[in-house]
């Protein structure tokens, strides 16, 4: 029940959006469902392992089964939100250089769309105003800065503009290299702490069997309960875990 | 005892725990906007309550003392979290103002800065900007701007805006650019910051498999020495 409760937004996420039938194509729906089989074996092998009845069993599998569309759906959106990240901070930097060759937002714009993505395309198809268009893209505070340099140098005049753009074309770089590393490092340390959970789980294994040893409790009805419920944490804590892929990858505080 | 003191919690708990407040603490409260009433209220209501259910002994006096505390420390708390959102949104205003001090005075730089400018300055920054447009040399105006605060950055960023203003010599332009490179390792740092505050999750995080682990044992442990002992010690 706590389970279901926890879970239950994700639910409704993902039956409202649909994410999995619009990112996946046909060989990564291969890949997922051998990945997801591996994972129901896997469980029902530790199951067996642990002795439990088949009642508990199909309860441990029915959260499987949940939490796995969870997590892909955690790793759909932390993969679409890089996409829009790299795109955006790109768009950003080739923005950058067009302005300092055509000294024109207008042109600059113009020649950065010819191979930006979709999403962004699309913004700038809705009006005419290009600032307007460019705050809506994002908005973050470096946009709004180059927003700024782009108006005042086309208002006043282009002879500050160069040594402004090298600047934000620096803070763009580093803003994307400081990102790039802590996602990096985000994943590293979620890799850790799955393994600590599958340790987590040997110990307990190797527990259990030594005090089986002393009595039969295998068959008692609270020794299903105990294990059915470490089993269930583990895998409601692994999904915790997996939310935080979720994060936004632009920082909430940057953005005006 | 404690139905004495509890009378004399409800008759003098209200006005003593007015008369026992940091001065720091009311600022505190005035500079957050928050509201003193409902404090004092909740935390009269709070501490009596605590002294009524808690048994009379050392208990009832770490909990009442724990309700009087509790405020202050969430003050503190969002006090510092305010703090530190100003700093970073003050460097990021002075990263805007960078690019608008290309191609305007100081005046009209800041001006233009607040549209765009964070929530958090913006009333701020509009009086600053009224000040100086009365009198643009106006030194009290860039020195007491957001005085309340209290903040370095803040200050010394105004003084090099004032000499950049007024005097608007090579030396302070120098000096000006100088801030600027700082105030850019500033917001590197504070998102370095940020970053590392999200993965400091995982730390803690990483203590969950062994609490479950460990509870488990304990809970088999019991399980088998009950099932032991079901039929009683044998001698």
């Amino acid at each position: 029940m706590i389970f279901l409760l926890v879970v239950s937004a994700d639910i409704l996420d993902i039956l409202r959006h649909k994410p999995l039938k619009q990112a996946i194509n046909k060989r990564t729906f291969h890949k997922l469902l051998l990945l997801f089989l591996m994972l129901l074996g896997f469980v029902g092998l530790i199951g067996r392992l642990f002795n439990l009845n088949f009642k508990y069993l199909t309860y441990l599998l029915f959260m499987c089964v949940l939490t796995f569309f969870i997590m892909v759906n955690f790793l759909l959106q932390h993969l679409t939100m890089q996409q829009k990240f790299m795109e955006l901070s790109q768009f950003m930097l080739k923005l950058c250089i067009y302005f300092r060759i055509y000294q024109k937002t207008h042109l600059s714009v113009i020649e950065t769309l010819k191979d930006a993505p979709k999403w962004i395309v699309d913004v700038f198809d809705q009006g005419l105003i290009v600032s307007a268009d460019l705050y809506q893209l994002s908005d973050h505070y470096l946009m709004k800065s180059l927003v700024e340099i782009f108006d005042a140098s086309e208002t006043i005049g282009m002879l500050h503009a160069d040594v402004q753009l090298k600047r934000l074309e620096y803070d763009i770089e580093v803003w994307m290299s400081q990102t790039r590393i802590h996602q990096k490092e985000a994943i590293k340390l979620l890799k850790r702490l799955m393994f600590l959970f599958v340790m987590g789980i040997g110990i307990a294994y190797v527990a259990q069997n030594m005090l089986a040893t002393s009595t039969q409790i295998h068959t008692h009805v609270r020794y299903q309960w105990i294990v059915f419920t470490f089993l269930g944490m583990t895998l409601m804590g692994l999904l915790i875990a997996c939310k935080r892929l979720t994060q936004p990858w632009i920082l909430k505080d940057e953005c005006l | 005892m404690k139905w004495i003191l509890m009378i004399f919690l409800l008759g003098f708990g209200f006005p003593l725990s007015i008369k026992l407040e940091d001065p720091d603490f009311i600022k505190k409260c005035n500079l957050l906007d928050l509201n003193m009433k409902k404090i004092r209220v909740i935390r009269y209501i709070e501490i009596n309550l605590l002294w009524w259910v808690l048994p009379f002994g050392y208990l009832s006096f770490i909990g009442v003392g724990l309700g009087y505390y509790r405020h202050i420390f969430s003050v503190n708390a969002k006090f510092n979290s305010f703090k530190r959102n100003l700093n970073l949104q003050f460097s990021i205003w002075l990263r805007m103002m960078e690019v608008l001090l290309a191609y305007n005075t100081v005046v009209v730089a800041i001006g233009k800065s607040i549209d765009k400018a964070p929530l958090l300055m913006k009333s701020h920054l509009e009086s600053l900007y009224e000040a100086l447009l009365e009198d643009p040399n106006n030194q009290d105006a860039y020195f007491g701007f957001m005085g309340y605060m209290d903040d370095l950055n803040i200050g010394r960023a105004m003084h090099h805006l004032y000499r950049y203003g007024t005097l608007g010599t090579e030396d302070a332009s120098t000096q000006l650019s100088g801030l600027i490179q700082d105030n850019a390792e500033h917001l590197k740092t504070h998102r370095k910051q940020q970053f590392e505050d999200r993965l400091n999750f995982y730390s803690w995080y990483g203590l969950l498999p062994m609490l479950l682990v460990s509870a488990t044992f304990l809970a088999l442990m019991f399980l088998v020495l009950s099932n032991l002992m079901e039929g009683g010690w044998q001698v």
